[in-house]
């Protein structure tokens, strides 16, 4: 059980690792981008579509039945 | 490394994240330096010399607050923030009473981050600016070369401004590397004697037996191996002046001679009758107390008082420490010129370490010890840790390896020397271009200890190339 949680958190700990990738280089990107620029619009989507999935990662069923309830 | 602009380290297991610091770093003028995992930093942070680490909490081989302990070990100036995927309460505190800067939740809020990055930085452009005032500051209180601003100092730059003119004889008095040099040439620059020339011996280099040939020339003939006759320093001197340093090493059977010629300017050549006139203006320094040698019968009073009709005595470094930041500043400056980089100063720690140090060798001690720490340097502002290091190697690390090296047995391969000690040496020698002669000297060791370092540490070094023992 033990383990199944540790590999359980490490791969809660990977996937955020990568989705604040993306946020940060898409961040990144709309501050350089001109105001008018074709693409801050796809830009955006991507974004918020890693914002919306870290949100998700935050709402992840902690595991209550481990704890013994 | 590169000296201009700070620099950041990032310490993370995952390439993406290191990318995006990298990436965010650069746009405030950061150098960015990326490790992806924490084997071997110890020892980069040591070259690297990094204002800011930013370290990821989880990594694999190693936990961040192992990491952030070893730098607040290494260098307790570097700034450290922690990231972390998984805050929790626990960490975050541990962190903090660990000395971080700060800990950050991924994703990075860059807000956050980029406050942290430009605290860092204006700390750095505030240091700089007061650094900035303080060689301002050493420039206004130079004096011919001397710098004071003491109440000790300014006294005495005034008495030399006053007397210069006027006097004749000069005795000039203070421990080792007190400036005793600098002040007898401010007086000849600022004296009548200025055009003159200005001729210096030092009276603890001669041999006894040349001594009198030496100050006062001989006639061909006069003794065995003056096959020319020869013009002494006093006669060079004619017109100007004449600067005896270390005179309390002159041995007592030239003493007399000497007083004639100060007293009246009468010199004779060895072997010859002939009394010439020299117009000669003397200035002699000491270290030693000349009237204590005086009483024990080691330096003839009466030349002594003719000496001392003026003497001007020069204050340890320990009893005048504000002139400290002045010396450092023009010090470091010095060094940056040299090395052709953009040296600006020394930390606030450092600067405490340095206020705190006795100075036995006074300002000769200081300028050698800023002299290693610009060389041990990577940095735009020396750190305490460099200073300390150079410190070490002046007095005591120099002198316990001089000693064990001196020692018969062969020394053990990799025993007692540290890996920063290793990196001194290594920085050293590639400071000095390989020249082994010239490492020695900033390391403060003798050729022959530095080889027998060198070899200790295992050094690649065909043994054909050493000199023999
Ligand atoms: N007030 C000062 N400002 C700047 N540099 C100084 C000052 N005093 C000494 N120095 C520097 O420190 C070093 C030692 O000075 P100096 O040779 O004049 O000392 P000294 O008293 O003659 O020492 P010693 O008795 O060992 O011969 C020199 O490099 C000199 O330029
Ligand atoms: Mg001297």
């Amino acid at each position: 059980m033990a383990d199944a949680t540790r590999s359980f958190d490490r791969w809660l700990h990977d996937v955020r690792n990568q989705l604040s990738i993306i946020l940060g280089f898409s961040e990144i990107l709309l501050q350089e981008l001109e105001g008018d620029d074709a693409r801050r619009h796809d830009l955006q989507e991507i974004h918020d579509a890693a914002e919306r999935a870290m949100g998700a990662m935050g709402r992840v069923p902690q595991k209550e039945d481990e704890s013994g309830r | 490394m590169n000296s201009l602009g700070p620099t950041l380290l990032a310490i993370d297991d995952e390439p993406g994240i290191l990318a995006l610091v990298e990436r965010f770093a650069r746009t405030l003028q950061f150098n960015v330096v990326c490790h992806d995992g924490a084997s071997g930093v110890l020892a980069e942070i040591d070259e690297l010399r990094p204002d800011v680490v930013l370290v990821d909490l989880q990594m694999p081989e190693i936990n961040g607050l192992e990491v952030l302990r070893a730098i607040r070990d290494v260098d307790p100036e570097c700034a450290v923030v922690l990231m972390t995927a998984h805050a929790s309460v626990d960490t975050a505190i541990e962190a903090v009473k660990l000395g971080a800067l700060d800990y950050l939740t991924k994703p990075l809020d860059f807000d956050r981050l980029r406050g942290l990055l430009t605290t860092v930085l204006k700390g750095i452009e505030r240091r700089e600016a007061l650094l900035e005032i303080d060689a301002d500051v050493a420039r206004r209180f130079e004096f011919h070369g001397t710098i004071g601003r003491s109440a000790a100092m300014q006294d005495l730059f005034d008495s030399i401004r006053r007397l210069a003119p006027h006097v004749r004889t000069l005795l000039i008095t203070g421990e080792t590397g007190t400036g005793k040099e600098l002040v007898a040439r401010a007086f000849q620059q600022l004296g009548p004697r200025r055009q003159g020339r200005f001729l210096t011996v030092n009276c603890s280099a001669v041999v006894d037996a040349l001594f009198e040939s030496e100050l006062f020339g001989h006639q061909r003939g006069a003794f065995t191996g003056a096959t020319e006759t020869k013009v002494g320093l006093f006669e060079h001197a004619d017109g100007g002046t004449l600067f005896l340093d270390e005179v309390g090493e002159l041995p007592l059977s030239v003493q007399p001679k000497l007083l004639r010629a100060v007293e009246y300017g009468d010199v004779q050549r060895v072997g010859s009758l002939e009394t010439r006139h020299v117009d000669v203006r003397v200035i002699a320094a000491t270290s030693r107390d000349l009237r204590a040698e005086g009483a024990a019968g080691r330096f003839r009073s009466d030349l002594y008082f003719r000496l001392n009709v003026l003497e001007i005595h020069l204050p340890p470094l320990r009893d005048r420490r504000e002139d400290i930041p002045l010396l450092t500043a023009a010090f470091v400056r010095e060094n940056a010129a040299r090395l052709q980089r953009p040296l600006t100063g020394v930390t606030t720690a450092a600067e405490r370490a340095l206020q705190e140090s006795q100075w036995p060798g006074n300002i000769r001690e200081l300028r050698n010890v800023l002299e290693r720490a610009c060389l041990l340097s990577e940095a735009r502002i020396l750190g305490e840790r460099e200073v300390r290091q150079a410190m070490r190697i002046g007095s005591s690390a120099a002198g316990a390896l001089e000693h064990a090296s001196a020692a018969t047995e062969p020394p053990t391969v990799g025993d007692s020397l540290s890996s920063a000690q290793r990196g001194q040496i290594d920085r050293v020698l590639r400071q000095a271009r390989g020249n082994k002669t010239e490492a020695a000297r900033l390391l403060g060791i003798s050729r022959r200890s530095l080889y027998r370092w060198l070899d200790r540490l295992g050094h690649a070094e065909p043994k054909a190339s050493q000199p023999g023992h």
